[in-house]
């Protein structure tokens, strides 16, 4: 799993961070993005 | 409640996360995404290989004049919460409507009666909660009653009176009810828009469609969370499930997919909780109806029992109804509720759904027993040994 890869994620609430979180630990060098249109990220509401 | 915030998550994980930017579209032949950063005005394509839709869900609106007023709230996100958080430490409201009788609403009010707010229920249905067995009905408005929130069911909201700026009151087919401070909590829908205008199949649900991999109809692309179907366990039907735990671990299987894996989820039994004052109400699977109407042959039992020994110290009344299928007799759902632990004790149920578990199953399951927790005869072997002699 050590390709070059661009992870987008779109939203951040509870399960893009999460998604984000996991392709990191298991991906060293995809390059990830999270894109949220709010004001905040990883939250429980 | 804040887990982590953007600066974590680039300098512990070298992840960049863009706040206030929104997708306006995907473009899958040139897999490229159209971002507009909201305080710039700006418009850029991003580039990806994999992509993994999170988009949750918004709240639902009743879709009546007034509605656009700025003392009537939804509940969905943390901006919401500080939007009521402000308004009521501003202007100290004495009086609040809430419209809906799910989960979000009965937490709200007991929220609002914390802060001393005459709060009112007003509901579609007869009794809180739909999808709730009706047995449980009662039991919760009673306890709503007994502090303070006054519930009234089967009211239809028609129009909100407002000087275009503040709503003073809320018409129904049932009168006229004044407040300082509404609440519409009538569901969520899920943002899906995004998915299909790219050409991802969407499910009936109004979700995305995802397979076990969280891949939908594009392999590049995968769902999580409440912008996406999920799997059934009871009804191996697609449906809807917007909860945080359930998203957490779709987003685990998305991101470790979306980089070559192959981790699958399977499913959800529709398991959930929730705290009414002090009344504890669990629910797992289906209930009675909605068995019926899919087609099973339902059959089902209510036990009224104790919490724990009826002598021992804190015992309380408990009930609980598990609903089953007459020919397999396999176990399609429950609900449990009282004031002694029952949150906790649906998890019974939703183990038992996991594994699609038979009444003749679960009466002979070895549960941990002492008087300060439970009867020596749990409800739950009480209901599964009484059901079992209904099923064929």
């Amino acid at each position: 799993m050590g390709n070059k890869l661009n992870l987008v994620i779109v939203g951040g609430s509870a399960a893009g961070p999460t998604a984000a979180s996991t392709a990191r630990r298991k991906d060293p060098d995809v390059a990830i993005t999270i894109l949220e249109k709010g004001e905040f990220i990883s939250y429980g509401a | 409640m804040i887990v982590r915030t953007p600066d974590e998550f680039q300098e512990k994980q070298r992840i960049e996360v863009k706040l206030k930017h929104q997708v306006l579209a995907i473009d899958r032949e040139k897999t490229q995404v159209l971002v507009l950063g909201l305080d710039t005005g700006n418009e850029f394509y991003l580039p990806y290989n994999r992509l993994i839709f999170a988009t949750g869900a918004r709240s639902r609106r009743l879709g009546i004049p007034g509605e656009e007023a700025q003392n009537i709230f939804a509940l969905k996100g943390m901006s919401d919460g500080i939007l009521i958080r402000n308004f009521i430490d501003h202007y100290k409201p004495q009086k609040a409507v809430i419209i809906g009788a799910g989960y979000i609403s009965l937490e709200l009010a007991e929220a609002l009666r914390e802060r001393g707010i005459e709060t009112t229920i007003l509901y579609r249905g007869k009794l809180p909660y739909s999808g709730l067995e009706p047995e449980l009905g009662p039991i919760i408005v009673k306890e709503l009653e007994a502090h303070g929130v006054r519930y009234i069911g089967e009211v239809k909201p028609q129009s909100f009176e407002s000087d275009g700026r503040i709503a003073s009151k809320l018409v129904t087919d049932q009168g006229i009810f004044p407040a300082d401070l509404f609440f519409v909590g009538v569901g969520v829908a899920p943002n899906s828009e995004l998915a299909r205008e790219a050409g991802i199949l969407v499910g009936k649900s109004g979700g995305i469609q995802v397979n076990p991999l969280m891949q939908t109809s594009d392999p590049d692309i995968f769902a999580a969370g409440d912008c996406c179907e999920k799997f059934h366990r009871v009804t191996h039907q697609p449906t809807l499930a917007p909860l945080g735990d359930v998203a957490n671990k779709e987003g685990r299987v998305a991101g470790e997919n979306a980089i070559g894996g192959q981790a699958e989820f399977h499913g959800i039994v529709g398991a959930a909780c929730v705290k009414v004052f002090g009344l504890e109400i669990g629910m797992a699977g289906i209930n009675e109806a909605q068995a019926k109407r899919i087609g099973f042959s339902a059959v089902s039992q209510v036990v009224e029992g104790s919490s724990r020994v009826r002598i021992f110290p804190g015992a309380r009344p408990t009930l609980l109804k598990i609903v089953a299928d007459q020919s397999s007799g396999r176990l399609l759902g429950g609900n449990w509720i009282g004031w002694d632990g029952e949150a906790r004790k649906i998890n019974m149920l939703a183990v038992a759904l996991y594994q699609g578990m038979t009444l003749e199953e679960i009466s002979h399951l070895d549960l941990a027993y002492a008087p300060p927790f439970s009867p020596v005869w749990d409800p739950l072997l009480i209901a599964a040994n009484l059901l079992k002699r209904k099923v064929s």
